[in-house]
């Protein structure tokens, strides 16, 4: 079974004149578990808005999202919530840190809604700092976001997307807002990551230094 | 983590803003606080300090200037009323006990009450309760002393009026007149041989005078502190009781020997009726009343019978009172005042301003709730990101409505306790003026039921006004909130 399936997927936007605007058209794509695909496509192609219905925070407006075999517009909008929760660990471009929390608590935070897992919290503090160490920052645990250089806060985040081993990594543009040696890096890290812990992971980019450390590069507007 | 913690972070990531919007929701607290918490303990301390007087008996004039000065040592006497009054209601078979007052000094402060010894071993302060002495004993008092002293007093009085100079007992309407009707002399001649003028102290009298067993003291005409009063130097009292403490105005009061109350030379029996008027006057008026009273009606206006400033009764049941209450109020010498009614009446007068004392400061915790809300609306902006972040992490619309109310109720709950420790402080630095103005400590840091009640009801007006914003944050779209070009 897949892990991710995808077919017939149209996400189209009304405009105010009451005609439709495709911003999103794939036919058919496949992920198999413990995958690494990277999509590629040119600013305003709807990689986001990809991203954004595989994790269910944004229902199509036709056809069928599945992950690990749970149909997701068949679920509630909590249902969804929950799957992305447990299933689905983000990075995106922009960190997205909360400022008002530390590295350690950023991380922690992607575990808090993931439902009832019966996860003492001290296990759940043990995980997080045992990735904080992996991603290089077992210095600043306790350090706030605005303490941080934006490498340091991107590694926090790969941190964050890791706690609840998600299924499915997704990257939108991860090293997006970085210099070419944090860039590195943190793909590095990403890949490395997600390979170990055995989570598939679809990375959008248009950055071909990106695109290079692929095996398997799709365009968004062949699938 | 818990969502407490978030909410937690939340709030302290708006540190000015939580602290200001606590304060304005403290600052209600506090009000509601210190202003039911005066009017409870001074309801309950009037209601404890008339307890014990079923009526109280004096001069014509107002009955809760009289209930006042009898029951809470508060007010001038609104006159003077026979002795034979006193004699009359002794022999009423309605009345358990009736005992008589003098007033018309104080020692710094401290009302003294000429009494005699029946009110301090006999008469109940509360029902149930009797005088007991922490040290040393009662006063002595004779009847006999006290005729003959009342006698002189009114022979002053007389020789006072034939001089032109008048100064009656009870510290009465008007401020008196100083007048020294005999040298130091006299006061040795009048007093060779008798024993000391003793003096009994209120356990809190006691404790702010610094009084002790043996002291003496001074009293000063008049019954409020005045330094420039005249000072009764030639009778000094000696103390030779203290009450354990009984929770009523007696505890701030100095009681006397009645009979030493009229051996000071500044006291004297004026000679004019009860009602005020001149002795003449009294009888010209009352020429009707006097063919039929005859001999009654002459030994009351008669200075030498004596005069008392009033009675306290305490009475075999409400009939006996109700009863009592009519007939004294019928007199014209006299009138009869109920404690608990006169005083069910302050209340209810002041129990308005309460009322709308108490409004004023709900006002300010909704405007307080309203500013809350405020402010966490103009913060919204600032937390799209947030709460789209969260969104993305799993959180449910629900979750992040509930994260956005208990901010809310965060800050409400601190301005909350703030607004108790507040509130009580307020009362600590508002006590000796509320002691000067009334006779009674508010305890400051005891704490009553009802602020638990004020304190939940603080909290769901935070929780109300965190509704607005909690409802924005609801209908957050995720993606406009992770990506705005989006």
């Amino acid at each position: 079974m897949s892990l991710l399936e995808i077919r017939d997927l149209e996400v189209n936007y009304e405009k105010p004149d009451g005609s439709l605007l495709k911003i999103l058209a794939i036919r058919e794509f496949l992920l198999e578990p413990a995958a690494q695909v990277c999509i590629k496509g040119h600013s305003g192609s709807g990689k986001t808005t990809l991203l954004n219905v595989i994790s269910g925070i944004r229902t199509p407006s036709k056809g069928s999202v599945k992950l690990d075999g749970a149909d997701l517009s068949q679920l509630s909008e909590a249902g969804r919530d929950l799957a992305r929760g447990r299933n689905i660990g983000f990075v995106f471009q922009t960190f997205n840190l909360l400022a008002g929390f530390t590295a350690l608590e950023n991380v922690i935070l992607g575990s808090v809604f993931a439902g009832d897992q019966n996860e003492e919290d001290s296990v759940t503090q043990k995980r997080a700092l045992d990735l904080l160490e992996k991603v290089g920052l077992r210095e600043r645990v306790h350090h706030r976001p605005r303490m941080m250089s934006s490498g340091e806060q991107q590694r926090v985040a790969i941190a964050r997307a890791l706690i609840n081993k998600p299924k499915l990594i997704l990257a939108d543009e991860p090293t997006g807002a970085l210099d070419e040696v944090n860039s590195r890096d943190v793909l590095e890290l990403i890949l490395s990551l997600a390979s170990a812990s055995g989570a598939g992971l679809l990375l959008v980019t248009h950055d071909p230094a990106v695109m290079g450390r692929f095996s398997k590069v799709i365009d968004l507007k062949n699938i | 983590m818990t969502l407490a913690r978030i909410i937690i972070n939340n709030a302290k990531q708006r540190m000015l803003s939580t602290v200001l919007t606590s304060l304005s929701v403290a600052v209600g607290v506090a009000l509601i606080i210190a202003i039911l918490t005066i009017k409870l303990v001074s309801q309950e301390r009037l209601r404890v300090g008339y307890s014990g007087f079923d009526l109280v008996v004096g001069a014509k004039g107002s009955p809760l200037q009289l209930v006042l000065n009898v029951v809470y040592n508060l007010d001038a006497s609104p006159g003077n009323i026979p002795y034979s009054l006193y004699e009359e209601l002794q022999k009423d078979e309605r009345i358990k006990l009736v005992v008589p007052f003098a007033v018309g000094d104080n020692y710094k402060g401290f009302r003294i009450v000429g009494a005699t010894d029946t009110f301090l071993t006999k008469f109940e302060p509360q029902q149930g309760q009797h005088f007991e002495l922490a040290s040393g004993r009662v006063f002595h008092f004779e009847e006999a002393e006290l005729r003959k002293a009342m006698k002189d007093a009114a022979q002053r009085g007389t020789r006072n009026a034939e001089r032109g100079e008048e100064k009656a007992i009870g510290g009465g309407k008007a401020t008196p007149t100083v007048s020294r009707v005999h040298g130091k002399g006299d006061l040795v001649e009048e007093n060779k041989g008798k024993e000391v003028r003793e003096s009994v102290l209120g356990s809190e009298a006691a404790l702010q005078t610094g009084l002790k067993l043996g002291d003496t003291f001074v009293a000063t005409h008049g019954i409020q502190q005045n330094e420039e009063g005249e000072k009764h130097e030639d009778d000094p009292w000696t103390v030779v009781g203290i009450l354990k403490p009984t929770g009523t105005p007696a505890d701030r009061a100095m009681y006397i020997n009645l009979d030493s109350f009229y051996e000071i030379k500044g006291h004297v029996i004026a000679s004019k009726d009860e009602g005020g008027r001149m002795k003449d006057e009294a009888e010209a008026g009352s020429g009707k009343e006097k063919a039929k009273n005859g001999k009654k009606e002459e030994k009351d206006n008669d200075p030498e019978a004596g005069q008392l400033s009033s009675l306290a009764l305490q009475t075999y049941g409400p009939f006996a009172v109700l009863g009592l209450l009519k007939e004294i109020n019928n007199r014209e010498d006299a009138q009869a005042a109920m404690p608990s009614a006169e005083i069910r009446k302050l209340l209810t007068i002041v129990g308005n301003v309460d009322r709308i004392l108490v409004a004023q400061a709900v006002l300010i915790i909704i405007v307080s709730a309203i500013g809350t809300g405020l402010a966490m609306f103009n913060s919204m902006n600032d937390r799209r990101r947030d709460i789209a972040v969260m969104r993305a992490l799993g959180a449910r619309r629900g979750t992040i409505f509930s994260i956005m109310v208990g901010e809310a109720v965060l800050i409400a709950a601190i301005g909350g306790v703030a607004g108790v420790a507040l509130g009580h402080l307020i009362i600590q630095l508002a006590a000796p003026a509320v002691q000067m103005a009334v006779g009674f400590t508010i305890p400051p840091w005891s704490f009553h039921e009802f602020e638990a009640l004020v304190f939940a009801g603080v909290l769901v007006v935070g929780a109300l006004a965190g509704i607005g914003p909690a409802v924005s944050a609801y209908r957050t779209d995720v993606a406009t909130g992770l990506n705005p070009g989006v």
